[in-house]
């Protein structure tokens, strides 16, 4: 039955009708996070996604296509700041393809298995519970730094087994010189997680950067970006040649409504307390986390169920 | 055997039968929204109607009297002509559902019975149990060969009609379709068999209980059947068998094609006919509305 104010549009690859300006909605209200925070949003839309009725293979694969647009977007502004290590990013660029091939491969192999909405489920329930604990802990602790004496930092580890690798190459915009071993390794594990969970992985990878390559803080951000719209729009063109799973149209709506979101979100940032506002995201995400958790673990209405396709 | 002359001379048939003499008790539900047309025709015949080279039995009277030995060979589809309403269907993006009406001629006093099938294709059907807690598909078998749609309609309960023996090799019936395990685990196969039947008729896919053929006046049949909304699309075929004394006496078949169009179709079509293409457009389009948004972040 149509619901007034409701738009419905045909998503031609998902073939399902949805509410456009439902989507539009989860778009902008991704964005507006991301905005808020500086984080991709990208683990967030999947599950929406999902509990909204898009098949699982969609979900991650439309998503890949619409990282692509938002990180370009996002990219562009680091560099005119100068705030991109091509150097580094061209070697975990490398990385990132082979485990996008890897990736939607394993993806396409799954599927035919009938573990593909298993899989993703399981990998969001432990990314998801990861980040949001993590994000809860530190923003709990921040609140309660500036309440009590401000604790000394845990030095970072100058010498770890990692600078003990070959293949070194010196990296000049990020002043390093370490194996490229490392950040071609980075690339592949964020290859594969574009694949499978149809994530950017800015927030594995940024991390890994600052930690494991010591990268400067400065140009994290840009480089991380810039390789994430090498390794989705592999993944996408992957996704559409052995998959069919990218829905242009949802991926379309999507970046429409986060785009203006994320534009509206950075400059609500700039006037937001942190500390509190990262413990809600926290929050936030530990819920979605709860609510896929409890979907594994609820009995379906039927064990029985059926897809097309060769086996 | 199906060419598309013998589709146009069953459409002139069909507008011959609405010529005078069809009684006025005609269902009205089955003229529809093509009633006034129809009439039209019945006042001014259509123009190309002279122009079909055997048009014979069309512009003769309704019933056609050739070929009247009862259980006699009959050739199929001279001797029972069918036709659809509209034989083809296009699925839109705003898509509610259809209905088509089959009609036909018998020769004969005969029950009728209509088997329409969607385009087969493989589906897996699998099996989920709890795995840790978790519930997760544990076991699968594929079939070849099952129709994406099936129904049934006749004159008569079909177990009236025709002995199991003649269903079974007919396929007329729900529990009597080879749907082709991959997999030969027989005792298996049953138990997946059954559940994608319900899960098919749960979707309305493979809708229960036969549809009731009406006949009038002996000779004359017609079948009202609607599709849901997620009518799977491709060419569908439909088989009648005239029925007398438990033996086909007559079989025909047409088909019915059910099509998407539009926008979404184009998309769905070239995802996965020419998916290179598509795949790079996407990131192409991708990669311009990145730049676009960045241009608008940028003035603002």
């Amino acid at each position: 039955m149509p619901v007034y104010g409701a738009m419905q549009i045909y998503l031609p690859i998902a073939e399902m009708s949805v509410d456009a300006f439902l989507l539009l909605g989860l778009g902008a209200t991704v964005g507006f996070l991301s905005g808020v925070f500086g984080v991709g949003g990208g683990f967030l839309l999947t599950p929406l996604l999902l509990f909204i009725g898009v098949p699982s293979p969609i979900a991650v694969a439309s998503q890949a296509n619409q990282l692509v647009a938002s990180s370009v977007s996002g990219v562009l502004a680091q560099w005119r700041r100068g705030n991109v290590d091509h150097q580094i990013g061209a070697v975990m660029i490398a990385g990132g393809v082979v485990g996008a091939v890897a990736g939607v491969w394993l993806f396409g192999v799954l599927r035919s298995l009938g573990q593909i909405d298993l899989v993703i489920s399981l990998c969001y329930v432990l990314f998801l519970g990861v980040i949001g604990g993590m994000m809860l802990v530190e923003s709990l602790r921040a609140i309660l730094k500036r309440r009590r004496n401000p604790l000394q930092r845990a030095k970072l580890h100058q010498h770890m087994w990692i600078h003990g690798l070959p293949l070194k190459m010196r990296f000049r915009k990020s002043k390093l010189y370490i194996s490229a071993l490392v950040p071609a390794a980075i690339g592949l594990f964020i290859g594969l997680l574009a694949a499978i969970m149809g994530v950017g992985g800015g927030f594995l990878m940024i991390p890994a950067m600052i930690y494991l390559l010591g990268m400067p803080t400065q140009t994290v951000v840009g480089t991380s970006l810039f390789q994430i719209i090498f390794v989705t729009a592999t993944v996408t063109v992957l996704q559409a040649v052995q998959n069919q799973t990218v829905d242009g149209v949802l991926a379309a709506l999507l970046l429409a409504g986060g785009v203006v979101g994320a534009q509206f979100g950075a400059r609500a940032g700039q006037r937001l307390r942190g500390e509190q506002l990262r413990a809600l995201l926290a929050v936030l995400v530990l819920a979605v986390c709860a609510k896929l958790l409890i979907d594994l673990f609820a009995p379906p209405p039927d064990v029985f169920s059926f897809d097309y396709g060769a086996r | 055997m199906r060419s598309a002359g013998r589709l146009v001379a069953l459409a002139g048939f069909a507008a011959g039968m609405l010529v005078p003499g069809l009684p006025q008790s005609v269902d009205p539900g089955w003229l529809g929204v093509g009633a006034t047309a129809k009439r039209a025709w019945a006042v001014t015949p259509p123009p190309r109607k002279p122009a079909i080279p055997d048009a014979g039995p069309s512009s003769a009277a309704p019933v056609p009297e050739v070929k009247a030995e009862p259980g006699g060979n009959v050739p199929k589809g001279v001797g029972l002509p069918i036709g659809f309403s509209n034989n083809l269907i296009q699925v839109t993006s705003g898509f509610t559902g259809a209905g088509v009406v089959l009609f036909g001629a018998l020769d004969a006093p005969a029950d009728v019975i209509a088997v329409l099938r969607g385009p087969e294709v493989v589906v897996n059907v699998r099996r989920r149990a709890e795995v840790l807690g978790v519930w997760a598909n544990v076991e699968s078998i594929s079939f070849d060969r099952a129709p994406a749609y099936y129904r049934i309609a006749s004159t008569r309960p079909v177990e009236e009609l025709l002995p199991a023996d003649a269903r079974k090799t007919l396929q007329v019936g729900v529990d009597t379709l080879r749907f082709n395990a991959r997999d030969g685990r027989p005792e298996r196969e049953a138990l997946f068999r059954e559940a994608l039947v319900r899960l098919k008729q749960e979707e309305g896919l493979y809708p229960q209980g036969a549809q009731r053929v009406v006949v009038q006046n002996d000779r004359l049949f017609q079948v009202a059947l609607d599709f849901p909304s997620n009518v799977p699309v491709g060419v569908y075929q439909v088989v009648v068998y005239a029925v007398r004394d438990g033996v086909v006496v007559a079989a025909a078949s047409t088909a019915l094609f059910i099509e998407k169009r539009g926008f979404g179709a184009t998309l769905f079509r070239m995802a996965h006919e020419d998916s290179v293409a598509y795949g790079l457009i996407a990131v192409v389009l991708a990669l311009a509305a990145g730049w676009a948004a960045d241009r608008m972040f940028r003035r603002s």
